[in-house]
């Protein structure tokens, strides 16, 4: 016997996702599935099993229009095939509706135009559009869409670009799947999801932006690249001709703004937002 | 009998849909580590059939952590999943015995059959690099050797991981006098003199993401 799809959809295997409460008896909820079902065929005289099983349909039928209430409907935009099937079939075990996917931001910008779907879950890093001028302009073209990031990076730039793209969660990939649908749940019921991962990046945001500097200022950004390039706080002040007190304290600002606390780390930022050539 | 299997990376949602993707096909996931120096002691405690291996992940990366699972682990066949075409990885990948070379932008099902391929005994090339293997081939480019032993390529990831010697001494269980030698003859076989310099080295040579 086959199953009509919403009904795979509200009984699914899993029982993280949170379902309204079922209309029917738990015994019938069950019977299509469980070997209790089959026990109870045993039971009651053939006849009598058709109309159970239809008795069981017309319960669980959903009104008219309460699947779109329930059935929450998704795009996913990655560059990587495996990445956004994995991600789809777990969407799917969960019951939401995985409505298109697509391998660059223009595809996704043009999925999503055409299709309105309640939530994209955007990569960072992609061809074409990135995961945040995508964003940016799905608000412009989809306004009722909301945007969750799904990114390895949790430096605090990144974080304050994806707050002012529009991005409503972020999500790191070194999370698992409950956090991307607790994401999913919490944006579009109109909140924000940040992963507690960044919520100190968010925290540093807030204050830089109290005093106006939550970015790296020029001079900044100069003693990074110097730090990048090899040299030592002595020469980073000699070629800026500034005191070493200076450019150490230029050193631990940058730390303490980016959140980063030893060097190897500061030369890897540095090479990902392409100060220094490898 | 179903393929057992075990899958390294360092991202959880990513091993999450890879695990899900392959039980669909019915083979039997037996665990999933994060990083290269778990995916080790795993794959020598469980000998599954088919490590899906990451290539960037932390502590260990994948090529390196191959090289260490086929010592420990020698029945067990190794797929590289990774976002790089560069032919100089698959001809590094292939040397430390990996069987499987399979890019994160084909379909699932092409991992799939990577896996029944190398399960067999065959090798899996993703088309898009094994273009790349059979040019290197034909030009016999060799290799240029590869400057650093196993041991200093760990230690390497350690400190561009930002972990001081100290720590890195901890955690292979090494003194820190031994851990410092280890830096000191890197620094000198890569004629490298600063920590931002070995960062810039092991980000050019792949052993980690930037």
């Amino acid at each position: 016997m086959r199953l009509p799809d919403w009904f795979a959809t509200r009984f699914g295997r899993s029982s993280s996702f949170p379902r309204p409460a079922p209309k029917v008896p738990r015994g019938i909820r069950g019977f299509p599935h469980g070997s209790e079902g089959l026990r109870l065929i045993g039971l009651v005289p053939t006849f009598r099993v058709a109309l159970i099983i239809r008795a069981a349909y017309v319960f669980c039928r959903p009104e008219p229009g309460e699947i779109n209430a329930v059935t929450l409907r998704v795009v996913i935009a990655d560059d990587h095939a495996i990445v956004r099937q994995g991600v789809k079939h777990l969407l799917e075990r969960e019951g939401f509706d995985v409505v298109a996917e697509a391998s660059d931001g223009r595809e996704a910008l043009k999925v999503v135009t055409e299709m309105g779907p309640d939530v994209a879950v955007l990569d960072l890093s992609m061809p074409h559009l990135d995961g945040l001028d995508t964003a940016r302009e799905i608000a412009q073209t989809s306004p009722r869409t909301r945007t969750v990031l799904l990114t390895q990076h949790s430096e605090e730039p990144y974080v304050v670009r994806a707050l002012h793209a529009g991005i409503k969660g972020y999500v790191l990939k070194s999370q698992t799947a409950v956090e991307l649908i607790d994401a999913i749940q919490e944006v579009v019921r109109g909140g924000i999801y940040f992963s507690p991962r960044v919520s100190g990046a968010i925290f540093h945001a807030y204050q830089g932006k109290k005093e106006g500097a939550n970015q790296l200022s020029e001079r900044e950004r100069q003693v990074l690249k110097l730090v990048a390039d090899g040299k030592t706080t002595k020469e980073v002040a000699q070629s800026l001709s500034i005191s070493v007190k200076t450019a150490d304290s230029h050193r631990s600002h940058i730390m303490s703004k980016l959140n980063i606390h030893d060097t190897a780390s500061l030369v890897r930022y540095a090479i990902r937002e392409g100060l220094v050539q490898l | 009998m179903p393929l057992r299997i075990l899958i390294a990376d360092d991202h959880s949602i990513f091993r999450q849909g890879v695990k899900a993707l392959l039980e669909r096909e019915g083979f039997i996931v037996t665990g999933e580590v994060a990083d290269g120096h778990a995916v080790i002691q795993m794959a020598a405690q469980q000998s599954p059939d088919v490590v899906v291996l990451d290539l960037a992940m932390p502590v260990l990366n994948g090529l390196d952590a191959a090289r260490e699972i086929t010592r420990a682990a020698p029945r067990t066949r190794i797929i590289l999943l990774t976002m790089h075409t560069e032919d100089p990885y698959v001809a590094r990948a292939l040397k430390v015995g990996i069987r499987g070379y399979v890019l994160k932008s084909q379909a699932a099902e092409d991992l799939v059959q990577a896996i029944r391929e190398v399960a067999r005994g065959a090798i899996y090339l993703s088309p898009g690099v094994s273009e790349g293997v059979v040019e290197a081939y034909l030009t016999k480019r060799d290799l240029p050797p590869d400057p650093l032993t196993p041991r200093e390529h760990q230690v390497l990831q350690l400190i561009v991981e930002g972990k001081t010697t100290k720590e890195v001494a901890a955690f292979l269980g090494i003194s820190v006098k031994t851990a410092e030698s280890h830096r000191m003859r890197i620094m000198a076989k890569l004629d490298v003199h600063e920590t931002a310099g070995l960062v810039r080295y092991a980000i050019r040579e792949k052993l980690v993401l930037p």
